[in-house]
């Protein structure tokens, strides 16, 4: 079938295919579908990930066709589009009235730990973004998918602390964010405190072990 | 009293610190521990090994290994490597490097197996294994993993529709999910097909070519040329084959296809594999091809522009089985092709020409644009030059151009049309004793119920000894899974020393009441009988009806439609 990036598919797998022949056939305007895309990653590189949009009658239709009675396909669907990720915790919210849908996931080891604080997300093929913040970046696409234009808008949210978040081209040639988050260490304070408290005890033991015993 | 104040100080210090440094160490975390989840595919098709050496083909979903490390222990682990290897294919690879890994962090490895060039000429299947490390620095020192899970090697004809587990396979959908390797038989820069495409342009369209850009009346006169040179040179539709195979855990539909190459010398194709001829012929002269795909049936199209040229490539017929099996002209190929994609848009099972079914392809599977998965990935394998392949187009060329001329159609009736006549059922009803179902069982044959103790499910069969027709019905109580009751059946009857092979082909309506079809074959490897089998199946009220009409091997076909009328008269309770 043809390629889809899996929050497309999320939305048009099922009339994804049609496409070639549907603009063919109707020769019509397309519609817009606009997806938002939220994506907040934790200090060890998971992330939780939600997906909402809204489809026109039609689209929704097929994409109920598809999903409807079997959610489990997404998951599979995305499972494929995302080897290097551990995806669990699916939740699909469907608004019928509104034919808006919104799906939320975790994913572990959506960033990869690089070494020397530094960290990696892989991004889309073709993907641009805007730093919004230090520790948010937004990227958008338009595409042609399945008879209709794709708008979709991706919000990286990264976690507290990272920095110097910047747009690389990965290992594999792939575009990949990458920022620097020192892990957390352990807290020394117990170990500083008590070699200070056992120096200044020696002090003190020391000192009064050369003072002369008072007279009686 | 100030020395004494002194050393009280100093004591009452030093227990402090001590109690502060005991506490960091008593509250230390616990040492890191790598956790190791492994998922190995469950087999590999050799024609796609240039896929699974591609991370970015198919967004990186053809994997061979996945191993999924988590640090469930406290303190940090360091220096990971992940290494795989293929014994005899492949040497471990150059570890991958995973820095740390912190307390509670998950990191992936994936496996993108390169194998040789040489697996593309491999024709049997194989069980290999595949070895994964892992090395890390942890608690005393460099810790070293390793482990080993086998896997299927396929011959390079072997196309997988399906790799997920039979648990997990509830649509025709799910049977082909893995079809998008389809592209990988489509072989246009397979040196043969090249000179079968440069041969056809200067030989029979006179030194012209198409290629991008090219309009419809152009791609129809490419078409036109390729399907005239298929019906003289007596490339034939070979019938359909389909075949599921246990594959480990999972249920895998799997088809012997030949490659492009080997059906045009060959002369004959399945659909699919005449759907990849067509295909690779198209691509090699710089057309855009397309594969439909239906649960039963297969065809090529081209994309020009905005218009989509299908074509019914089986329309080449079966010459063969005789009159009213001929080739069809190129214009009714292409008309039942429309008619084709038509039913395909529609989301219908049936095509229609003048209000009349000309073909029963099942309801639409897939769209594959061979140059959208070529670019992403999803490419053929490497083949060598042939000069003996060669040879053989020139001389059927030569002969065609000395005798007959290439552009020559027959003008028959499209085997399509051409259904024997269906002669009525007669006979009587079989009332189930537990009124579970109705059947009507010919005149002639003799019936059985439940002929077999030990299979309690099988309630009725029936059987003509002249013809060898037959016709089985079993109900499951207690149970809804129409694909579990066809593997309760295929046990029970391989427990008995048979081979039962089936796939999904479809659903169908009796009595009001939808089923799915299954086609498939029984073996009898210790007296060499067997019979083909089209099976009805229905899941519903905590009752699991599995009715089977079949002939002797070979016969399907031909007797299908009167087997048929048989199974139209079941009626089921639920």
């Amino acid at each position: 079938m043809s390629k889809h990036h899996p929050f497309a598919r999320l939305a048009l797998a099922g009339i994804a295919a049609l496409l070639p022949v549907v603009t063919a056939a109707m020769q019509q305007e397309l519609p817009v579908i606009q997806q938002d895309i939220e994506v907040a990653i934790d200090r060890l590189g998971d992330a939780e990930l939600s997906a909402t949009f809204t489809l026109p009658a039609a689209q929704w239709r097929l994409w109920n066709q598809t999903y409807g009675q079997n959610e489990y396909l997404l998951k599979r669907d995305f499972e494929h589009q995302f080897s290097a990720v551990v995806l669990h915790d699916f939740k699909l919210e469907r608004d019928e009235m509104n034919r808006t849908a919104t799906l939320r996931m975790k994913g572990a080891a959506t960033a990869e730990y690089r070494g020397n604080g530094t960290w990696e997300a892989e991004l889309e093929k073709g993907a641009r973004g805007t730093r919004v913040s230090d520790t948010v970046w937004q990227f958008s696409k338009s595409t042609v998918e399945g008879g209709a234009i794709l708008q979709q808008t991706f919000r990286v949210s990264l976690p507290k602390g990272a920095r110097d978040a910047e747009q690389v081209n990965g290992e594999f040639g792939v575009p990949v964010l990458r920022y620097t988050l020192r892990p957390e260490r352990r807290s020394p304070w117990l170990l500083l405190g008590g070699t200070v408290l056992g120096v200044a005890g020696l002090t003190l033991l020391l000192l009064g072990l050369l003072r002369r015993p008072a007279r009686a | 009293m100030k020395r004494t104040i002194l050393l009280a100080s100093g004591c009452g210090f030093l227990v402090a610190s001590a109690a502060l440094i005991v506490a960091h160490f008593v509250t230390a975390p616990a040492p890191g521990h790598v956790s190791m989840q492994i998922e190995v595919k469950p087999a590999v098709m050799t024609s796609a090994y240039k896929v699974y050496a591609n991370r970015a083909a198919g967004d990186g979903r053809y994997w061979l290994a996945k191993i999924i490390l988590k640090n469930e222990g406290g303190r940090v682990l360091e220096n990971l490597e992940t290494s795989f290897q293929v014994p005899g294919h492949i040497a471990w690879t150059t570890p991958r490097k995973h820095p740390a890994l912190l307390p509670g962090q998950t990191a992936v490895a994936l496996f993108y197996p390169r194998f040789p060039d040489s697996v593309a000429s491999k024709t049997t299947n194989t069980t290999e294994q595949v070895e994964f490390r892992l090395a890390y620095d942890g608690k005393g020192g460099r810790h070293e993993e390793s482990r080993q899970v086998g896997f299927q090697m396929r011959g390079r004809n072997d196309m997988i529709y399906t790799t997920l587990p039979a648990s997990e396979v509830v649509s025709a959908h799910d049977l082909y999910e893995n079809t998008d390797l389809l592209a990988a038989f489509v072989t246009p820069d397979d040196p043969v097909i090249k000179y079968f495409v440069q041969q056809l342009e200067q030989k029979v369209l006179g030194g012209t070519g198409v290629g991008a850009g090219a309009d419809v009346e152009e791609t129809l006169r490419f078409m036109r040329a390729v399907y005239a040179y298929w019906v003289a040179s007596g490339i034939v539709y070979a019938g359909t084959e389909g075949l599921p195979e246990r594959s480990g855990d999972s249920i895998s539909m799997i088809q012997h296809v030949r490659l492009p190459r080997e059906v045009l010398v060959g002369q004959a194709g399945l659909c699919v594999e005449l759907a990849t001829l067509f295909a690779s012929i198209a691509q090699a002269a710089g057309l855009e091809p397309v594969i439909l795909t239906t649960e039963q049936h297969a065809y090529p199209a081209i994309k020009v522009g905005k218009n989509l040229i299908p074509i019914e490539a089986t329309a080449v017929g079966m010459p063969g089985r005789g009159k009213g099996y001929g080739a069809a002209s190129f214009e009714h190929a292409v008309r039942i092709g429309q008619a084709n994609l038509q039913a395909w848009l529609q989301g219908r099972g049936e095509s229609v020409i003048d209000g009349k079914v000309v073909m029963q392809p099942g309801m639409p599977i897939g769209w594959y644009d061979i140059a959208e998965l070529h670019q992403q990935g999803i490419v053929p394998p490497e083949l060598p030059d042939d000069p003996v392949l060669k040879q053989k187009i020139d001389d059927t060329l030569a002969a065609l151009l000395g005798g007959r001329r290439a552009s020559a159609q027959a003008e028959t009736p499209p085997r399509q049309a051409a259904q024997p006549p269906e002669p009525g059922v007669a006979g009587s009803a079989y009332s189930d004793p537990r009124g579970h179902f109705v059947i009507t069982i010919p005149a002639g044959w003799q019936a059985a119920t439940m002929p077999y103790p030990a299979m309690p499910a099988l309630a009725l069969q029936a059987m003509d000894r002249s013809s060898g027709n037959g016709l089985e019905v079993y109900v499951f109580e207690g149970a809804e899974n129409v694909y579990g009751a066809m593997s309760v059946i295929q046990q029970a009857i391989g427990s008995s020393g048979g081979v039962v092979r089936f796939a999904a082909s479809g659903t169908a309506t009796l009595g009001s009441k939808s089923f799915t079809r299954f086609e498939g074959s029984t073996y009898f490897p210790a007296t060499g009988s067997g019979t083909e089998w089209e099976a009805y199946a229905r899941a519903a009220d905590n009752l699991t009806f599995v009715a089977t009409v079949g002939t002797t091997p070979g016969q399907l076909a031909a007797r299908r439609a009167y087997l048929r009328q048989i199974i139209r008269t079941l009626r089921v309770r639920a």
